[in-house]
């Protein structure tokens, strides 16, 4: 199958590498929600990245403001145009409807166009006459595919709860929703969601995507995960440096797996996250990110000073790195996204996430909660990421989400605090481990300046 | 690398035969005053000059008694330290132990078995020498169960690792019903005792070990020289 | 005067020949050349007792005398300018001008130590005259100046074995020298009669031999390494093996030393084993070296044997510290 990329990051994982060549698109969505941008970026992308030219059709505004709106981005139109690889044209829908003119033939001809974006085909609906608009639109398309174009056309809709089936959508090949919606937590965010598409496969569901300084950037878990083939390695152990820990675990844990660590606090949760990564940079040359929902890293450091390993160092050498994200300004996929990122670019194997409990509270929804774990998980796990999902006890959380959490993580270690011969005493339990034959039952845990250690329980 | 091991006795290595090998477990049990830290004395002190790496659970008394110990006898253990051939491990000092390894929580024992397999594991690849001095003060916070599975796991490890053990039990701390299953799991028992002659009070060692229930031993006569250590008896009574 | 060349020639010789010789004899070859020194100077002045007087008990006078001896008895036989300087007698001459000049070059170039005749005579003349110990050194300035200097020495000639009649003298002591047999047969017997005493015996006996040798020593050094390096000169030389320190550090008063080919390792190697199972063995060399550490550095030292030929290794390791080392305070000045 041809298929084309968009180049719009994040999207073409989500109908698999691209839309069918000839095929056209109708973008629809509330004013504001980035139909323009989307559509250019189609156009700008597959000419920079593609080498396959473009025309832009605007009823709507004028040539100016697509310029300067386009610099926005990085995106000098005008240099396109010049060199012949864009045509911007700027008119009415009645030209556009009557195929006696052809402007667009002579324009697509001229640059050779393989892409073309119209904005918007709303302005067709001044034709009154129904019968005749779903022709015009139909001949319309079909002059554009005969043209070898691929193409995006934009659609206004009135308002998000607006739901009719336009005749545009039996028209055109695939459909793509703009939202942008209110979620909990009194922020908006952007939602794409891919309706339709006509002799190709698609992700189905919403997915948020944000408009950066570079264009529009989709965080689909689900499109990502796509991407990244399952690789079969061999199964490479990973040294917690938590000494006891990976005598339990038969030598460590298995490399690219997530593990919960899921304690009350004070049991020594946060104290593992750190030392996990403070020893793999120490002792195994391994760097690593902290993602913190819940303290801040002046939180943390102080709490890591009273260990030998020291903290501030690993820090300022870029062996460890501490990322603060107050819950509420996080959502799941883009921080999830963000973070691969981020432990891309420094080089980092081992993730810490404190906690999972920050991505309980953004939805009640266990299905949801299972599906985004689910994401999560996965990804991190494709991208050979060694993951701690730190947590809290499990006995506060209800069935439904421990659920969600259990079924997705590949290992679960559980902290307790146990009376015992009239004092309390800190306890460790495998509870899960895929792939390991671990020890089973309650290990002594002790938090001491070295850290935590773990004393296997004898015998076991 | 060689496997026979003696105490450095002669009356007790004569007897031996082809000696110990490494990788066993020797029990020796006393009354209090009987001379066992002499006997782990001599044990220590035959290991250093047959060049092995010897490790001293002090548990009874600070580390600096045995270090004198030795030195009465003309053994300097500094010199053995500096060559990290000597290694204490304090388990005596409540807190603030001045040496390298230390042990003062009782009430684990699961963390005295992660010290000491540590500290085997730094000397992993040498004849290692490791006494518990004694063994019984370690197990007296511990319930049975906990003993049994603290010895079945230890000495698993200890023979895997091939280490030449010698835990001193001292007589009476431990129920009896801990002792009798306890001495199933040493290679060899070494029970020492006072034992009344017609005119004084005699010190005797009955080296030997479990079989079918039953303690087969020899007995020897021996004493306790300020200049030789413990002197075996030539041959007198010993055998049953 | 072809006959008076060819007289001296041969003197020459003769005193060549003998330095070479002293230099392959056990024990201390330097004492035995002093001593031909002393019997040949002593027949001299015995022989030609009517052609000087000694008329000052005065080192410089005493020299001076014998020199002007000599030179009354053979013109020109000595050139050398005397020189008092404390207690020390200077001596200069120009080397192309003495008499032994030829003896002297020999020596250099088969790389032997330098030694002068005519230094050693006076060596002998105030042995003799004032029995009077003196040692020499002496140097040649690069315009051919021979630079020697004599001075009242005290270095106890440790190594220097002496018969007086039937009686063996090691350093003026009554010796015995005895084969190695007669050693082994006595560890031997101990083994067979009294094992558990065996290495006991041979480290108290060679502690206590060891503290008679350093309290008689320790005096006549003021340096620690310097005596230690002596002492072990000595043991060389009596056959207990290459004695050699390795290291020595005083402030901690820690010394490693070697010992290669120990007497010990050889007589177990031919004899057997005295021990049950292969262990070190040179206690006798442990005891000694613990008594000179001891004295030396003036705190209770003890020296184990950390590795022994008998056991593999290339040479016998010694290593001494002080016998017990406070715990804790290491970690307290290090906090």
């Amino acid at each position: 199958m041809n298929k084309v990329s968009t180049g719009i990051k994040g999207f073409d994982e989500l109908v698999y590498g691209g839309i069918v060549r000839g095929n056209s698109v109708l973008v629809e969505g509330v004013p504001g929600a980035g139909k323009t941008t989307f559509g250019i970026e189609f156009v700008y992308r597959g000419i920079t990245e593609f080498d396959e030219p473009g025309v832009i059709v605007t009823c709507e505004e004028l040539p100016e403001s697509i310029y300067r709106d386009a610099l926005n981005f990085g995106w000098d139109l005008r240099e396109l145009e010049e060199a012949n690889k864009l045509r911007i044209l700027c008119t009415s829908p009645e030209v556009l409807a009557d195929t006696d003119v052809n402007l667009v033939e002579e324009v697509v001809r001229e640059v050779g166009a393989k892409r073309i974006l119209v904005d918007s085909v709303s302005h067709f609906h001044v034709l009154n006459d129904p019968i005749s608009l779903r022709r015009t639109v139909y001949g319309f398309c079909n002059g554009l595919r005969r043209l070898g174009l691929t193409s995006f056309l934009v659609k206004e809709r009135e308002s998000e709860g607006q739901r009719e089936y336009a005749f545009e959508e039996y028209v055109v090949d695939a459909v793509i929703r703009l939202e942008n919606k209110e979620r909990p937590g009194l922020h908006r965010q952007r939602v794409l969601e891919i309706c339709k598409t006509r002799g190709q496969q698609h992700i189905p569901g919403q997915q948020t995507f944000s408009i950066t300084d570079e264009g529009i950037k989709v965080f689909a878990l689900i499109g990502a995960l796509t991407s990244y083939g399952e690789t079969e390695q061999e199964i490479e152990l990973l040294h917690t440096g938590v000494p006891g820990l990976d005598d339990l675990l038969k030598g460590g844990l298995p490399r690219g797996i997530t593990v919960a660590v899921a304690g009350s606090s004070g049991t020594g949760k946060t104290v593992l996250g750190l030392q996990y990564l403070a020893k793999g940079a120490i002792d195994y040359g391994e760097k690593g990110i902290y993602l913190s929902l819940e303290e801040t890293p002046s939180q943390l450091l102080a709490n890591a000073r009273l260990f030998t390993w020291n903290l501030n160092n690993l820090r300022e050498q870029g062996l460890v790195k501490i990322i603060y994200r107050p819950i509420s300004s996080m959502e799941i996929d883009e921080t999830i996204i963000w973070l691969s990122e981020t432990a891309e670019s420094i080089g980092a194997r081992r993730l810490v996430i404190d906690s999972f409990y920050g991505f309980m509270s953004r939805t009640d929804n266990t299905a949801v909660l299972h599906e985004k774990f689910y994401h999560l998980v996965s990804y991190l796990n494709r991208l050979n990421y060694t993951t701690l999902l730190l947590g809290p006890s499990w006995e506060i959380l209800d069935s439904g989400k421990l659920e969600a959490i259990q079924s997705t993580v590949q290992g679960s270690i559980l902290l307790k605090s146990t009376p015992m011969q009239n004092r309390r005493v800190r306890q460790l339990e495998l509870y899960k481990m895929r792939g390991v034959n671990h020890v089973m039952g309650n290990h002594l845990l002790e938090i001491n300046n070295s850290g935590v250690q773990v004393f296997p329980r004898l015998g076991g | 690398m060689r496997k026979a091991a003696y105490f450095g006795i002669e009356g007790l290595d004569r007897n031996l035969g082809k000696g110990v090998s490494y990788g066993s477990q020797i029990a020796v049990e006393g009354d209090s005053g009987i001379g066992k830290t002499v006997l782990a004395g001599e044990f220590i002190k035959e290991g250093l000059r047959c060049g092995d790496t010897c490790i001293y659970v002090a548990c009874d008394e600070p580390p600096v008694a045995m270090r004198e110990h030795l030195l009465s006898f003309k053994v300097g253990a500094p010199a053995y330290e500096e060559m990290d051939r000597l290694i204490f491990i304090d388990a005596y000092e409540e807190s603030g132990s001045a040496e390298k390894y230390a042990f003062s929580d009782h009430r684990h024992l699961v963390k005295y078995y992660v010290l000491e397999k540590e500290v085997l594991r730094c000397y992993a690849g040498r004849r290692v020498r490791l006494v518990v001095d004694s063994l019984s003060t370690l197990l007296t916070m511990a319930d049975t169960s906990e003993v049994l599975e603290f010895h079945r796991t230890r000495i698993k490890q200890l023979r895997k690792s091939g280490v030449l053990a010698m835990d001193i039990f001292v007589n009476g701390v431990l129920e009896p019903r801990v002792m009798t299953i306890t001495n199933h799991l040493y290679n060899l028992i070494i029970k020492m005792s006072f034992t009344s002659s017609t005119y004084s009070s005699l010190r005797q060692l009955q080296v030997g070990k479990v079989k079918s229930q039953q303690f087969v031993s020899s007995r020897h006569i021996f004493t306790i020289s300020p200049l030789y250590g413990i002197v075996v008896a030539a041959d007198m009574g010993v055998g049953e | 005067m072809k006959n008076k060349d060819f007289l001296l020639e041969t003197i020459r010789r003769i005193y060549f020949s003998m330095y070479k010789t002293v230099g392959q004899l056990p024990f201390s070859g330097q004492y035995w050349l002093e001593q031909f020194m002393i019997e040949i100077t002593s027949h001299l002045l015995q022989d030609h007792k009517d052609d000087y007087q000694f008329n000052s008990e005065e080192p410089v006078d005493i020299c001076r005398t014998f020199f002007n001896f000599l030179n009354n008895v053979y013109p020109n036989w000595v050139n050398n300018q005397l020189e008092e300087s404390g207690d020390n007698l200077l001596v200069s001459s120009e080397r192309d001008g003495c008499i032994y000049s030829n003896f002297c070059l020999q020596t250099q170039t088969e790389d032997l130590p330098l030694f002068c005749i005519h230094l050693g005579s006076l060596q002998a003349v105030l042995r003799i005259v004032l029995d009077k110990h003196y040692a020499y050194s002496v140097k040649i300035t690069e315009e051919g100046i021979c630079q020697g200097r004599l001075f009242p020495s005290t270095q106890l000639k440790e190594e220097i074995v002496t018969r007086q009649g039937h009686e063996l003298k090691l350093a003026g002591r009554r010796a015995i020298l005895f084969p190695k047999e007669m050693y082994a047969s006595m560890l031997m017997s101990i083994k067979n009669h009294v094992p558990h005493a065996l290495k006991h015996v041979l480290y108290e006996a060679g502690y206590q031999s060891g503290l008679q040798t350093i309290r008689r020593v320790r005096a006549l050094h003021a340096d620690v390494e310097e005596c230690l390096r002596f002492l072990f000169d000595a043991l060389t030389n009596a056959g207990f093996g290459r004695v050699e320190l390795e290291s020595l550090d005083l402030t901690i008063a820690k010394a490693r030393i070697r010992c290669y080919d120990s007497f010990q390792v050889v007589i177990t190697n031919e004899y057997g084993q005295l021990y049950r199972s292969p262990q070190v063995i040179c206690d006798l060399l442990r005891g000694v070296f613990t008594a000179y550490l001891s004295v030396l550095l003036d705190r209770d030292i003890i020296c184990e044997e950390m590795n022994c030929q008998s056991v593999g290794g290339d040479y016998c390791e010694f290593l001494a510290l002080p016998s017990l080392q406070e715990k804790g305070s290491e970690e307290g000045t290090r906090g």
